[in-house]
């Protein structure tokens, strides 16, 4: 028997039947089973170093800190200004912290998405061990929505997607041992979202005189902040915009908590460094540079270094043009005006200002290609072999 | 020969000489339309040339990343050489005359072989001389403008400057510096031997022939480094070896240490001794100019200066409107400050 349908009837059904589709993936996935996550994907077998997978998550998991339980296994988390509030089986904003049964688990836990060993320039911090290099480690996962993120690949990324490595914190420090490396450094992705993990390699190393450093937007509640302080060594901390509107636009978030983040960094005696990445057009403007400048000498110390760095079109910013170089040296210029004394420019390489130059009598200690350091003078109190001025920073 | 062949081998062969004839005139004509002065060809062919050589110029100084007072430096010593390059030509054309006429008398002396008279032998003498000296004292001084360029280049600058070769497209270490918390590798070598290491077993054994010879291609046609046969086979070898070993790596060994094997593939061992030879060489001083002058102080690099300048002296003026030729974003000034003015520690 045939039926006429209606004009509106046959829409209705039209709309059903993509709506279906286009929830057939997610479905799917809601569907399978870890094992069958498993055998789709081709990970080699867990163990040390190992590749982990989707399903391998559930067990390597570790439960989360800073996070109250709430009425019918619901919760909420505290890490991040956010305050996500998670009913049973949701996942943070930030993709790694997951609601299963009223306890929040950390998903990223020894599951970096990335480790490599780059030189701590990169990190970037010019005034730790210079010529150094540290186990540098990042996992997936974001808790910004940064639309000029060059590692959007990892950061816009759930743990339980892909094929990353398994890393136990014991093998993470191990491996640092065994590379001779005096430093780890997290980095890449937000490390406030494998916060658990970072907290605890940077505890285990510790104990085999391995210092620990932290890249972030410091998008951070305070407790959090404060209890990592006590255990990592430095911070890089990338302030995105000086307005607001420009901040949002960028990262999806407000200023405000990062600066307070950096006011408790600088409170906890924490070496800090500041990273501003220059955007043509968004983030240019060079009067809110001054205020920024300004501000950093008067909140955190003239002797705070600040790292203007040169912009590469990424991600959702591929629009843009490189920035120039003069418009990176007005930056310095005004944050030199400003009162800060150590001003860097980033991503230029050869350039005179990766260089250090002891303020007090304008000879160059440090000198730097891109993030390898080709010569230091300084002694290892930090000094200027020309007259004596200590150097602030962490060199030995 | 060709006539015991008989009529259709006459005909072949007349043909075949006709067609060799013509081709040799097609292509002696195409060499006299390329070098003839005048020709429009060759103005084009010129046009392209000094094209190639602005593209290469802009390729070194856009890896040598310099700052805007280094710019213009840089830019009035080029001038300053050009006028004294162009002064120099000045004063070899006002003795040409004169060097022709004994060069000319040396010449004929010279080719009789009845010995050279004493008074052309004086008089060749002497305007070789001036013209050394012309060409000595304009090399000095340009050396001397050189050692001022290489003075204002930071160490890594001038190791960028040595190590750059001239290019239609730059080479990844020159336009895609590693960047601040970059994540992923910018190596090429990387990213390939990542790949190689997710092939399963049997696909990667089907194709470790070709990796080889696409790396040997790769050495012959991008680096220009041509191998013996025997030579060849060992590179082979060796890659294989190195990728093999890469694939057995755990992730955690392969993240470590992957920028240190794509240096091992790339490098070859027995190539190193005489690069690093070249590398010391480069670097000995010496009294003529140099890689300076000669990829810094031509026209190639003085344009591309003059519009670097122009470039920093636009912005200038624009400063508060947004890049030149770049559509402004939303201003940003209209947002509130997020920086308090003053806080309390």
């Amino acid at each position: 028997m045939t039926e006429n349908l209606s004009r509106r009837q046959w829409l209705t059904t039209l709309g059903q039947g993509a709506l279906a589709l286009g929830l057939s993936p997610a479905l799917l996935d809601l569907l399978s089973s870890p094992a069958a996550a498993a055998v789709t994907r081709t990970g080699r077998s867990l163990g040390g170093g190992s590749t982990i997978t989707g399903a391998d998550v559930e067990r390597t998991r570790i439960e989360c800190m800073f996070y109250d339980r709430l009425p019918n296994r619901a919760i909420r988390c505290h890490v991040c200004p956010l305050d996500c509030h998670l009913e049973d089986g949701q996942t943070c904003f930030c993709q790694t912290r997951t609601n299963h049964g009223g306890t929040l688990f950390n998903e990223a836990w020894a599951n970096p998405a990335r480790v490599r060993v780059d030189p701590i320039a990169k990190t970037p911090l010019y005034h730790v061990m210079p010529t150094e290099s540290a186990m540098a480690l990042g996992t997936a996962g974001c808790n910004l929505r940064c639309v000029f993120c060059q590692n959007w690949e990892d950061s816009q990324r759930r743990p339980r997607d892909g094929r990353w490595q398994h890393l136990p914190v014991d093998q993470a420090v191990d491996g640092a041992v065994g590379e001779d490396l005096r430093a780890v450094a997290f980095t890449f992705t937000e490390p406030v979202v494998f916060y658990e993990y970072a907290l605890a390699i940077a505890e285990a190393a510790r104990e085999h005189d391995i210092r620990s450093m932290v890249a972030t937007a410091a998008f951070i509640q305070t407790e959090p902040l404060q209890r990592l302080c006590q255990s990592v060594d430095a911070f890089a901390v990338s302030i995105k915009a000086t307005t607001d509107e420009a901040y949002h636009r960028l990262c999806g978030q407000r200023a405000r908590a990062s600066l307070d983040a950096l006011v408790t960094i600088r409170e906890s005696g924490k070496w800090l460094e500041i990273v501003y990445v220059v955007i043509p057009t968004i983030n240019d403007d060079l009067d809110g540079i001054r205020r920024m400048s300004t501000w950093i000498a008067s909140s955190l110390g003239a002797d705070t270094p600040l790292h203007f760095a040169r912009f590469f079109p990424a991600h959702q910013l591929q629009n843009l043009p490189r920035t120039p170089i003069s418009q990176l040296e007005d930056a310095r210029e005004a944050a030199l005006d400003a009162g800060l004394r150590y001003v860097y420019l980033d991503n230029v390489p050869g350039h005179v200002a990766g260089n250090t130059v002891c303020p007090h009598c304008g000879r160059t200690v440090i000198e730097r290609m891109g993030f390898e350091v080709l010569s230091t003078s300084l002694d290892e109190q930090g000094r200027c072999p020309h007259c004596g001025e200590a150097i602030p920073g962490l060199w030995t | 020969v060709i006539i015991k062949k008989g009529r259709i081998g006459t005909m072949r062969a007349i043909i075949s000489v006709l067609a060799w004839l013509g081709m040799s005139l097609t292509i002696s004509n195409l060499e006299a339309a390329m070098v003839a002065p005048g020709d429009s060809r060759a103005e084009e062919s010129e046009a392209l040339r000094s094209l190639r050589a602005e593209i290469s110029v802009a390729n070194l100084i856009n890896g040598l990343h310099l700052g805007t007072d280094q710019t213009r430096q840089i830019l009035d010593l080029a001038l300053q050489a050009q006028a004294i390059v162009e002064s120099g030509r000045c004063d070899l054309a006002e003795i040409r005359p004169e060097m022709e006429t004994a060069y000319a008398d040396l010449h004929t002396d010279v080719v009789t072989g009845n010995g050279i008279r004493p008074e052309v032998r004086r008089r060749a003498l002497r305007v070789h001389m001036q013209e050394l000296e012309v060409r000595h004292g304009a090399e000095g001084q340009v050396r001397a403008l050189e050692e001022r360029v290489e003075a204002l280049l930071t160490e890594g600058q001038r190791q960028t400057l040595l190590r750059f070769t001239p290019c239609l497209l730059p080479q990844q270490w020159l336009n895609e510096p590693p960047r601040a918390g970059q994540s992923g590798s910018n190596q090429r070598t990387v990213q390939a031997i990542e790949r190689l290491r997710a092939l399963p077993d049997p696909a990667f054994a089907r194709r470790e022939g070709e990796i080889a010879e696409r790396h040997l291609t790769g050495l012959r046609e991008r680096d220009h480094v041509n191998l013996s046969e025997e030579e060849q086979r060992d590179e082979a070898r060796r890659v294989q070896a190195i990728v093999r070993s890469a694939r057995s790596m755990s992730d955690l060994e392969w993240s470590m240490h992957q920028e240190e094997i794509a240096d091992d593939v790339r490098l070859l061992p027995h190539r190193q001794e005489a690069w690093e030879m070249e590398q010391r060489e480069r670097y000995e001083p010496t009294d003529r100019p140099g890689r300076t002058a000669r990829f810094l102080f031509g026209d190639a690099a003085i344009a591309v200066l003059q519009a670097r300048v122009d470039g920093i002296d636009g912005h200038h003026e624009t400063e508060g409107e947004g890049l030149v030729g770049i559509t402004p974003a939303d201003n940003c000034d209209n947002g509130q400050c997020a920086l308090p003015p003053q806080r309390v520690r």
